[in-house]
């Protein structure tokens, strides 16, 4: 384990998926509507974090960053075979000073359902946001 | 256009603009046509990341670099790094593949991630350190194992290769790296891990900061089961990093989160649930 003190000038806002959403997403994309968005006032470097464990019972499941309605490639993660798919993205951009809307999309052929319960301790279902304003 | 033409065609029309407006409301690709070779600053913060588009694992050897997975970067002060890779790939068949971080020209244990048997997997691993600078350029390379030939296509979908660094200005790092053998029981409850525990003393100048806290686990699980990890901060359960693994020989589990510490002593540990196995305890040898 790593603990590692961030920069003093550090903003964080986090995001959790609350509610229940069907994991079907017939080959498309679909958002998971976490209602993030970042207001800078000055150019910034920032740091995504995204993690998810979600079961899926061996379906496909991928997800990725949308920042502003654009696809961040890099952030794409995909697994397939197991119970539970889960991962964690690391996505780290500057950003010029302004307005911008964050989401997380996924792709899944799971018949499940994304029920997750946050304040049960015994719940392991989650999809949590970090968005990190490291200076 | 007619009234009479509206009403015949009423519903095609209504198709029309719902795709008008479905297609401006669909995320586009990187517009910014963001570079796969990643640099980018700001005054103390730096970020170096690459993106690989195509990669092909061979099973000739053990440990050797992903091709093209190496990049250097001049460091000019002391600073915090953070260093991951992040890959999504396919394998010709069910297989294992073993992950790992090479900086300054040395192995770093805790960054190494197993995952398998599994045909398409997602495998992440990250660590941190405090970094002097050298007069030579810091290097970062990915090293893989694999037990069957694979790949990936860096397509925006379903395959992606990342790796790099974040610098930023240097503040506390605190690690507990285990490489003994652990024993695990059945549980469907929460338990500590033993003798997996850190110890956080934030003592700056700061009454309170911010610190990425991450976690590192990969081991042969042997055993048919269900095996989740996350970590507590003091009293507190961090739900969002439990990672659950099983029904697979190899498990890779890492999660990473942040919370902000007040000054003091704090402490984080490792738990674990181990759900299927038989009432024994198991033996899980450490791979790295």
């Amino acid at each position: 384990m790593t603990a590692i003190e961030l920069p003093k000038s550090s903003i964080v806002n986090s995001y959790d998926v609350d509610k229940p959403m069907s994991l079907n997403s017939d080959n498309e994309w679909k958002p998971f509507n976490l209602n993030a968005s970042l207001n800078l006032m000055e150019t910034k470097t920032v740091l995504f974090l995204i993690t998810y464990n979600i079961r899926v019972d061996n379906s496909q499941f991928s997800a990725r960053l949308v920042l502003e309605n654009k696809i961040k490639k890099k952030s794409v993660t995909s697994v397939e075979g197991l119970k539970f798919a889960s991962s964690q993205a690391y996505v780290a951009k500057v950003l010029k000073k302004g307005h911008y809307s964050i989401d997380i999309q996924f792709n899944s052929n799971s018949s499940n359902t994304f029920s997750p319960d946050l304040r049960s301790d015994s719940e392991k279902s989650h999809v949590k946001l970090h968005v990190i304003e490291l200076e | 256009m007619s009234k009479k033409f509206i009403e015949n065609n009423e519903g095609k029309l209504a198709k029309e603009i719902d795709d008008a407006f479905g297609a401006q409301n669909k995320p586009k690709e990187d517009e910014n046509k963001e570079s796969d070779n990643l640099k980018e600053r700001t005054k103390n913060t730096h970020i170096h990341v690459k993106m690989l588009k195509t990669i092909n694992f061979g099973t000739d050897k053990d440990f050797q670099i992903v091709d093209g997975a190496s990049m250097k970067f001049k460091v000019d002060r002391p600073v915090t790094l953070l260093a991951f890779y992040m890959a999504s790939y396919k394998l010709k068949t069910d297989g294992k593949l073993n992950l790992k971080i090479n900086f300054d020209n040395r192995d770093i244990p805790e960054s190494r991630q197993g995952l398998g048997d599994i045909k398409n997997g997602a495998i992440t691993g990250a660590f941190g350190e405090n970094y002097q600078p050298k007069s030579d350029d810091v290097s970062i390379k990915i090293l893989y194992d694999a037990t069957v030939e694979g790949g990936l296509n860096s397509d925006g979908k379903e395959m992606n290769f990342v790796f790099g660094g974040i610098t930023f200005p240097s503040g506390g790092v605190y690690k507990h790296v285990n490489s003994n053998n652990l024993t695990f029981g059945k549980s469907d409850t929460w338990n500590n891990i033993e003798n997996f525990t850190l110890t956080v003393n934030h003592n700056g100048e700061r009454e309170e900061a911010y610190y990425l806290i991450m976690y590192n686990f990969s081991f042969d699980l042997g055993v048919k089961g269900e095996f989740s990890t996350r970590m507590k901060l003091d009293n507190r359960s961090l739900k969002e990093t439990t990672i659950t693994n099983g029904q697979i020989d190899r498990i890779g589990n890492h999660a990473c989160t942040v919370v902000k510490l007040t000054k003091g002593s704090h402490t984080v540990t490792a738990q674990y649930q181990f759900l299927g196995g038989s009432n024994i305890l198991y033996l899980f040898k450490i791979l790295f």
